[in-house]
């Protein structure tokens, strides 16, 4: 099972993962930050001691896991209110 | 009729469905784009950029309670975008042997290019590019060794509107941050963008609720349910169904518009005037 990331590494690095990843973009006017976030996967490799492909898995995978199964389902209810909310106040 | 190499591929673009066309330089990309996610790591040798806007919906689509129309109506999607981008890579590559390819797959940031040609400006919600007459676009991106006089970026920020710097200065907010406070946050300072930050993992959750992300977090799910009758109700039930039904027909960009909904940019370019009434003499 080589190809796959082992858990102890995945829960080591979950988190620096995503805090370095384009999960949450920060700008100052409108130029996008790439000092803490935003990194790419070869960037975020060298700063972890990685390799670009172990850093590839973490992502993918800990960008999965970052929300349950509930937030993707009752987004379809945040939308609606959220539209409807436009329509009422317009 | 156009004589220039870039008015001929413009005009061809346009043709095969593209609202705008823009050129930007390798160069210019570069300067921002990190190592491996140039244009010149997707095609060696690549001079140019050349990118197809699309008008997103009809739209009336936006004019509709149901929030889920605009994204049924949403018509220049991937595979429509990557057709004229593979379409003028060939038109290129037969009529001026250059080598072009299209980008696709992220690698290469549509916007950034979308930006560097001239098409648009970063806004404050998600940091999506705005165009000052078409608002919210769709971007195809076609990259040529060919070197093509570049359009540049356009110096106006499109972004904030003259509404929302009014709204910041009442009341601390714009539309877009207003209504989905959740993904986005920022500022504004004389009328510009201070500063933002878009947390593109909530976004997701809303923009592709229906994904190949939400499709794998979902069997997790159910693999981990227990219990039989509720792991059948998972996989059997109409979400996750409706998930499976936008993976395979590849239509999982774009589900959720909420923060431009209320947009004056993207308000105005969708307002329509209307050609003839009803009992007008002259028409």
């Amino acid at each position: 099972m080589g190809r796959y990331i082992s858990p102890d590494i995945y829960n080591k690095y979950k988190q620096q993962v995503l805090d370095m990843s384009l999960a949450v973009q920060n700008y100052v006017g409108i130029e996008q930050q790439r000092v803490e976030s935003c990194l790419t996967d070869a960037e975020m490799a060298k700063k972890l001691g990685l390799s670009v492909a172990q850093v590839r898995e973490i992502r993918a995978i800990a960008f999965n896991d970052l929300h349950p199964a509930d937030m993707w389902l009752d987004s379809d209810e945040e939308k609606r209110l959220k539209c409807q909310r436009y329509f009422k106040e317009r | 009729m156009p004589s220039s190499p870039e008015e001929k591929i413009k005009k061809l673009g346009k043709k095969l469905g593209a609202n705008l066309v823009g050129i930007a330089s390798v160069e210019d990309i570069n300067k921002y784009a990190p190592e491996g996610h140039r244009p010149d790591d997707l095609l060696m040798g690549a001079k140019s950029a050349i990118v197809f806007a699309g008008q997103l919906t009809p739209k009336g689509a936006w004019h509709s309670k149901g929030y889920q129309v605009h994204h049924v109506n949403r018509s220049f999607g991937i595979p429509y975008r990557n057709r004229i981008a593979f379409d003028v890579a060939l038109y290129i590559e037969e009529k001026y042997g250059y080598y072009s390819a299209l980008s696709s797959g992220g690698n290469i940031s549509a916007k950034l290019c979308a930006e560097m040609a001239g098409m648009g400006t970063r806004s404050m919600a998600a940091g999506i590019v705005l165009n000052k007459d078409w608002g919210l676009l769709n971007f195809g991106v076609t990259i040529t060794t060919m070197p093509l006089k570049p359009d540049g970026m356009i110096e106006e920020q499109v972004c904030p509107h003259p509404l929302c710097v009014k709204r910041w200065e009442k009341e601390g907010t714009t539309f877009c941050l207003d209504t989905c406070p959740e993904c986005l946050t920022g500022g504004i300072e004389d009328g510009r963008i201070k500063w933002m930050r878009f947390n593109r993992h909530v976004c997701a959750t809303r923009a592709q609720t229906r994904s190949i992300n939400s499709f794998q977090r979902t069997l997790l799910e159910a693999i981990n349910e227990p219990d039989l009758e509720k792991r059948k109700s998972i996989i059997m039930g109409t979400f996750f169904g409706s998930v499976v039904n936008t993976v395979s027909t590849a239509n999982s960009m774009g589900q959720c518009g909420e923060c431009l909904r209320g947009c004056p940019i993207c308000v105005k370019a969708r307002t329509l005037k209307p050609k003839w009434r009803p009992g007008d003499p002259d028409k």
